[in-house]
């Protein structure tokens, strides 16, 4: 009398060893494996959305900036905010020219995210006429090994109409 | 006439020691203490650098350092305040904690590296266990449940 029949179980010990090696695989997985910074720009009470359209010359507005860590180490973070317009936006390998009107340093663990007020001048600079500016806010990390800021190819930015301040 | 050569060689002698010693002189004088303050900042500065790639291996290393990420940007925002003093203070307290959590980190890893090498040998393992005691488990179990069942001819 055969109680375990062979063929029944040769197929269960095949899904054993298959669970066996997917479980070796899922243990031995990089934590990580795709380590990202990310930046965002949120309205005044720090959500999506409902941003200015409009603001008036020199004056203040609040936003909310978001800083997530995704990196395999912690690391210090810096927001540069600058104004620019269309022809001095940043791209993924170049900041913008722009000076730095503040910035801010976030020192975040890894895996760890903040997101926090911030309150920013506006003004239009130059021999601009259309009054289009564009609040840009750009993402450095410290590098430990030189000990200088680096550039993560990460930003955001808003464009502002900007109109004089009334009398 | 000696007395003018004597004199003479004196005066030579005090101009190329003025000579000589001017860059240091004027170097004393004119920063007048910046010397001092300048390289304590710069240690400083140091110091935290220091801290932070520590910070950095540890952590990379899957070592909890969420104690002092919010030190050290204390540390850095004093730094940027030009407040070093307190940010010294900070890095004093900081720094000999993370030394010796580095100096340990060896042995940790170590540690983790076995616990690692143990799970996936008895995750391998699992099948041959299988194949050799499920049988008799299934015939253990089977006769269990069939201990009432009598035999007719």
């Amino acid at each position: 009398m055969n109680l375990l029949d062979e063929e029944v179980f040769a197929v269960i010990l095949a899904i054993v060893v298959v669970g066996s090696v997917f479980a070796i695989a899922m243990y031995l997985r990089p934590e990580n494996p795709e380590p990202f910074t990310a930046i965002g720009l949120l309205n005044e009470e720090c959500k999506i959305g409902d941003y200015p359209v409009e603001v008036f010359n020199d004056t203040s507005i609040s936003l909310c900036i978001f800083v997530d860590n995704h990196l395999d180490e912690a690391r210090l973070f810096e927001i540069r905010y600058k104004i620019a317009d269309n022809t001095t936006i940043p791209t993924n390998t170049t900041p913008s020219p722009r000076p730095v009107v503040i910035r801010w340093d976030v020192f975040l663990d890894k895996y760890q995210n903040r997101t926090f007020r911030i309150n920013i001048p506006v003004y239009m600079y130059g021999n601009q006429t259309n009054g289009r500016v564009a609040l840009v806010f750009e993402l450095w990390v410290l590098d430990p090994g030189t000990g200088e800021w680096q550039y993560t190819g990460r930003w955001v930015h808003l464009y502002v109409q900007i109109v004089p301040a009334p009398l | 006439m000696a007395e003018k050569k004597y004199i003479g060689v004196i005066y030579v002698f005090i101009i190329l020691s003025l000579v000589y010693l001017s860059p240091t002189i004027c170097t004393g004088f004119w920063n007048n203490g910046l010397v001092g303050y300048n390289s304590y900042n710069e240690t400083v500065w140091q110091k935290w650098l220091y801290a932070y790639r520590l910070v950095t291996e540890l952590s990379r290393n899957n070592i909890n350092v969420s104690k002092y990420v919010p030190l050290l940007e204390t540390a850095y925002i004093e730094i940027g305040r030009g407040d070093y003093d307190d940010a010294n203070r900070i890095l004093d307290e900081v720094i000999p904690e993370l030394d010796s959590i580095h100096d340990s980190m060896g042995s940790i890893l170590f540690i983790r590296n076995i616990r690692r090498i143990v799970v996936v040998v008895s995750l391998a393992l699992v099948p041959v266990l299988f194949y050799f005691f499920f049988p008799r488990l299934y015939l253990y179990v089977w006769y269990y449940l069939h201990r009432r069942w009598l035999l007719k001819r």
